[in-house]
This record gives C-alpha cells, structure tokens and sequence, in this order.
C-alpha cells in the first residue's frame, strides 16, 4: 500500500534540469546506464591488456600499446600489469556492475514496477548519482599520478595497500574513491528501501511484485548494512595513510603499539561476500522474471524464490571467513565457515530448480532476452557448483589464489551479471527508449559472448586446478607452468572474441537510439508487469492514475483467459473458470 | 472526508522519513561497529593496556564531553516535547560546547605526547574522536538548519525536529560508547 501519493510534478522545461541536475528516476537511471557502459568498456580493455601480457609475454599490445607505454615499444611493463588488475577488478564491480544493475535498472525499474511516480527522496537520488560519478573520476584521474594507480589488487590488502606497500598516491585515491562510492551507493540504498516499503501501488503486497524488485530490494538492504562496514575499513586505511596511524602495521600490539594487517581482510570480507550477493541478487530477480515472460506461464514457485533470496541474504552475511582459510583461522572456526557456506547451497538449489521448473513445459519463445536470460542459468549452475570446491578447507588450501578462483568468481560475478543485464537492456529497451534493438545482432551478441565467454572462464578453471597462480607478471618463467602457454593462448583469442562481440552490442546499441523506429505497440513483449500499463517511453509522471493491484506479476498462459490472449495485466481481477 | 485523507498524507509521509532516518542509523552503526571490532580486536590481542608502558589518558575532557552531549540530547528531548525555544538553543551550545571540549582534548593530548602517529593507542583514541567529530559537525549542521524556523517559534515541521532528534541522540549514544570502552575500561 502506498503510504501517501506523490505529485504530478511540472515536466523540466531546461536541458540542464532534464538530462543533467533531473531528479526523475527514469533519467537517472539512465545516467548510471551510460556511466556503467562507459566504464564497462574501459575495464575491458583493461581485462584484454592483463589477458595479452598473459599469452604473449614480451609482445607489443596491439594498436594502442605503443601509444601507452611507449617506453617499453608497446609491451605492458609489469608495474603497469599489477595496476591493471587492481584496476580492472575495481572498475568492473564497483563502477560497471554496480551502476548498471543497481543504479540503472534499481533506479529505472523500482517505482515503474511498484507504480509510484518517483522514488522517495528524488534529491538523495540525485546526489547517489553524482557521488558515484564523482568517485569513477578521483578513481580514473588516478592514472595519470606520477607512481601510477593502485596496484595491490582489488581487495587491497595490508600491508600491500599501506605506504610500505604502495608509497603512491594512487592507492590513496583508490581508498578516498571506495569510500566515496559506498557513501554513493548507502544513499542509493536508503532511498530503494524506503520506496519499496512505502510506496507500493494500493493492493500490492511484498509478494505481488516483481521478483526483479524482490532482488534489488534485497541488495539494498545488504547494502545499507555492508558498505559502511567497507566504509569504515577505508577510513582506517586512509587514516593509515595519511595521518601514520598504525592500524594495519604487523607487529607485536602490547610492545611496539602496531596493529594488525589481518583485520582489514576480515573487514573487507564481512563486506566482500554480502557484496557477491549484492551483485547478482539483481541479476538473479530479473532472470527469473524474465525465465517466466518468455516460458509463458507463472514463475514457478516465485513466493519459494523471494524466500529463497531473502535465505540467502541472511546467510551471505554469515560465511565471509571462506575467504580467508589461508590466514591461520582455528580449525574449529575454517569448519564452522565451511559448514555455513555449504548451507548456503541449500536455497540456491531450490532457487536454481524453481528456474528449471518454470521452464519446464513452457512455450519458451528464444528472443534475445531470453537467451541471455538462460545463458545466467547455465554459466550461474557451473559457477556455483565450482564455488563448492572453493567453500570445503581441503580443497581450498590448494586452489586458494589460483585461476581456479578467477574463473569461479567471473562466472558467478561477471558472467552471471553482465548476461543479465545485458537481458535486462534488450528488454526494456522500448520501455526506457521507446525503440526496439536489432534481434539479429542481438542474437550474434549473444552467442559470441557466450562461446567467448565460456572459453576464458571454463580455460581459467582448468588452468588454476593445473596450479596456475593469479597476479603473476609472467608466470612461464616457473618451470611447472611452462607448459600452460597453449592454454593461457586460448583464453585469450576468447577473450578477444568476447570483446569484439561486446562492439557488436554498442554499434547496435547506438545505431537504435539514433536511427531506431519507434515502436508502436507500448507492450511488445506482452508482459502485465505495470510499467507496461503506461505508454513507452514512460511519460515523466509515469502513472496519471495511481494504479491498483489485483493480481501477482507473472499471471500467463491460464486457461481461462479469453481466447487469443495469454496474458493479463497486474491491474485485472485474476481470471477464474 | 477530505480533512480525514489530509490528516493521512501526513501521517504517511512521517513513516517515510522515518523509515529513511532508522535505515540511515543502522548504516551508521555498522560503521561504528567495525570501528568497535577494531578496537576490541586489538585490545584482546594485547597483553598489556594501554600498550607500550603509557599512561591512560587523562578523563577529564573525555567525561566533560560526554556530560555535554547527554545534557544537550536531554534538553533536545525538552525542546521537542515542550516546543520551548530556549531548550533548543541550550541543546545547541551544549552540542558546541561538546566541540570545544575535543578540541581541548585533542591539545591535551598532545602535550603528553599522544599522537596520531604514535602507537596504536593513540592511533584508536585519534580514529575514534575524528569519526565521531565528522558525524557531529553533519548533526550540528541539521540543528543549524532547524534553527531559523525554532526562532520563529514555527514547530509545524514535526517530522523532520524528530528525526534530527533521532540522528543527534544516536551519536550521543556513540559517544557513551567510545567514552566506556575506550577511557573508562
């Protein structure tokens, strides 16, 4: 139930207020788009750079490698290589995933899908964005500093990350930027929370909407709670840094007043691994959604699902140690860690069967959303399964830091999400820009990113149970890794496949914002979901009249609808015989 | 029926901002109980307190604040009952005042040699004391704010002087912590 009913405010007549200062949800949320493709783009290159160096030691990147290191003739230096993936693990999860799945399509799809008219608090929107934007830039403007940017990995371990580690102000600015991201995000968080209490359509019960709502919802709320745990963790390292506090300095505590390199892991991780979640819980809502629209027929089981995500959420904040089994942990607390992620596998499964069954004897139409959508399925199923072997102590200790991990955490973190989101694009392309993208290229999009994709990730897997380790410059020079270049090769002509897939995504993407038909239908998928009550593009008001809800998100293919129709909308009395 | 539907605007509208302000201050306690598991994960690790042979320091600023600060959350809770303005500017010098006791904190400190930069018992006091400050200038700011309107005598803003009452009393709350475990135990 909506607590109250906002205004119709006067449509912004100034570009500045429309596109650039706007509170609108809509336009916001396409702010985020744009700034997670932007930075999606260059934590590609950046991916392709580390990827390069790895296959081909010695050798010039191609075409712009000269432009960038000139003073190697092209060849990625290895102080270069130690920023690029510090760089490329940041970029991509807190300035591409986070902005396109939670900024964009949390801000784009809450209030369209709960039927309200803005979010809540549209200045703390405002301000979430530009925050963030703000931070990308401190984070980016690192690059060009004398010692160069961050090098000490994503997770930005002590002492690697203190000035013993890294003297640079790179690293600094990392820290400053992270912390002014979270502040970012917090705000983002607060306000997703209080709009999805507060102003749900009249009929609309928590189990009513939508389960990409159920996702996000659910990440927002980890969010509120961990990022300021992250928060906290930064501060300590800034003040580290910058005032020669001793925090994360080794040593005996009671005689040399030092701190404790350890602790900034666990704080790191007691927000890394609800972080996880905070990534793919979005990703995981609107797959199943979508698994449902074009199976035409109800989500299965979708009230098992929100409890399954709800589970999940609250044991996600229980097992952060299976990061750390390496640190000396007691063995009773390793097991404890382990016996809680292991039940973490307990919901998943369910969740992952709810996605099975609702696909089960469906009329599965294959356009483009949906073969992302099943594209999440798969590459979700295999890197959750591998994810076992990375939770269980016994086999942990031997694939801990090895590609082993890299290719987990991509299928779940990368693979998993940038399928979904780029589902969620093409499918409310019409909603957010009132055009269709082209299917055919889509469809090339698709299988190209998902062979590529596939072999980088499948290759990195095999490569880590070989014993390759992460983060090494040029690990050939070991003698039991020599033998890994023919592999290390593949990986990269698939990575490379990857990314040239990705120049078919944003020529398409382009050409149909510039050169696209409208579309006339305002429901081209025919899904009931509200924001296809309301024409496309949204107007800025979105409803004129607040809507009334009577009937769950996914009500298709029920026999007693009238003849030539498979759906109804949320706003109809659910069709009985 | 309309009067009735006016009467509900309102009352919807304090849950919102409520709802925003509790999820704001769960935030910001998860903030401060990291700091907390810091604190507790050295002192634990420690086998002597305060490390490094120092003397604990001296509570006399550090007991001053927190009088300050629970007086001025105290006469907050006047101001926001009673609608007296002079409750409110009380709670207001009370809450600067709690400013200019850190401030003879800080100096106090380091004439006895307790830096930043000096061991990680000075690095816990000096985290502890600036984290909090910054919260307190964004709250003495909030009170700043309200203070126009208080002086106007206008107290139709319910919602919001209770909320900022909310924020205020948390770090008042914070700051009894900080000032137990870290001066007093």
């Amino acid at each position: 139930m909506a607590f109250f009913e906002q205004h119709i405010h006067d449509a912004p007549d100034t570009f500045l207020k429309k596109y650039i200062f706007t509170t609108d949800h809509k336009i916001i949320g396409k702010q985020f788009l744009w700034m997670g493709i932007f930075f999606l783009g260059v934590g590609g290159m950046m991916a392709l750079m580390i990827r390069w160096t790895l296959a081909f030691p010695g050798q010039a990147f191609p075409v712009i490698g000269t432009f960038l290191f000139p003073d190697t003739a092209g060849v990625v230096p290895p102080d270069t290589y130690a920023m690029l993936f510090t760089l490329h693990g940041t970029i991509m999860i807190f300035y591409a995933i986070t902005p396109i799945l939670i900024g964009a399509f949390g801000n784009f799809l809450i209030p369209l899908q709960i039927g309200a008219r803005d979010m809540v608090f549209p200045a703390m929107n405002m301000a979430s964005f530009w925050i963030s934007l703000l931070s990308g830039i401190v984070l980016l403007s690192s690059l060009f500093l004398p010692l160069g940017a961050a090098a000490s990995g994503w997770t930005s371990y002590p002492t690697l990350s203190t000035l013993i580690g890294s003297p640079g102000m790179g690293q600094t600015l990392w820290t400053l930027a992270i912390f002014m991201l979270g502040i970012g995000s917090t705000l983002g968080a607060i306000n997703y929370i209080t709009t999805i209490i507060t102003l749900r359509a009249p009929g609309m019960g928590y189990f009513d909407m939508p389960l990409a709502i159920w996702g996000i919802f659910m990440t927002a709320i980890l969010n509120a709670i961990f990022l300021p745990v992250l928060g906290a963790g930064c501060l300590l390292l800034l003040f580290d840094r910058l005032f020669g506090t001793t925090f994360f300095l080794a040593g005996a505590i009671a005689t040399n007043g030092s701190g404790d390199p350890v602790l900034f892991q666990h704080v790191f991780w007691i927000f890394g691994h609800p972080e996880v979640y905070i990534l793919i819980l979005p990703a995981w809502g609107i797959v199943s959604d979508l698994l449902a629209y074009f199976s035409r027929k109800p989500a299965f089981g979708a009230k098992t699902t929100a409890l399954c995500m709800i589970t999940i959420t609250i044991l996600s904040t229980l097992v952060y140690g299976h990061h750390m089994f390496t640190t000396q942990m007691s063995p009773l607390l390793t097991q404890t860690f382990m016996t809680l992620t292991m039940v973490i596998s307990i919901p998943s499964a369910i969740f992952f069967t709810n996605w099975l069954g609702t696909l089960w004897r469906g009329s599965i139409r294959l356009d483009s959303p949906m073969l992302f959508s099943m594209g999440v399925v798969f590459v979700f199923g295999l890197g959750g399964l591998t994810g076992l072997y990375l939770g269980t102590v016994t086999t942990d200790i031997y694939l801990h830091d090895t590609y082993f991990v890299v290719g987990h955490f991509h299928y779940t973190m990368a693979a998993s999400v940038l399928l979904g989101g780029f589902a969620a694009v093409y499918f409310w392309m019409p909603k957010m820009f009132g055009v269709m993208m082209n299917e055919c290229l889509a469809k090339w999009h698709f299988w190209l990113s998902f062979i590529g994709l596939n072999g980088i990730f499948m290759g990195m897997m095999i490569l880590g149970y070989a014993g390759m380790h992460r983060r090494l410059y040029n690990p050939f020079v070991y003698d039991f890794m020599k033998r890994m270049v023919p592999m290390n090769t593949m990986v990269t002509w698939a990575a490379l496949m990857m990314g040239a897939a990705q120049l078919i995504f944003v020529y398409n993407f382009i050409h149909t914002l510039i050169k696209g038909k409208k579309i006339e239908d305002p429901n081209p998928w025919k899904v009931g979901t509200l924001e296809w009550t309301i024409p496309c593009p949204a107007p800025h008001y979105n409803f004129k009249e607040i809507p009334v809800v009577r009937c769950g998100p996914h009500e298709m293919g029920n026999p007693n609808l009238p003849e030539g129709k498979d759906f109804q909308f949320q706003t109809e009395e659910l069709v009985k015989v | 029926m309309m009067v009735e539907k006016a009467e509900n605007i309102i009352d919807g509208k304090t849950v919102v901002a409520s709802i925003g302000m509790l999820v704001t201050i769960i935030s910001l306690s998860m903030l401060f109980a990291t700091l907390f598991l810091s604190f507790f994960l050295y002192r634990f690790q420690a086998t002597q307190w305060p490390p490094m042979n120092l003397d604990r320091v001296d509570q006399f600023f550090p007991a001053l604040s927190s009088i300050f600060i629970v007086s001025s959350s105290w006469f907050y809770e006047v101001f926001r009952s009673k609608k007296s303005k002079y409750s409110f500017l009380l709670s207001l010098c009370l809450g600067l005042a709690f400013f200019t006791t850190q401030f003879l904190f800080w100096q106090d400190l380091k004439s006895v040699g307790i830096f930043a930069s000096s061991g990680i018992y000075g690095s816990l006091i000096y985290a502890f004391t600036w984290i909090h400050s910054g919260h307190m200038a964004i709250g003495l700011a909030m009170l700043f704010y309200l203070l126009p309107s208080v002086l106007k005598e206008d107290f139709t803003r319910k919602i919001r002087i209770v909320n900022i009452g909310k924020f205020w009393h948390f770090l008042a709350v914070v700051w009894l912590m900080i000032y137990l475990f870290l001066f007093v135990l």
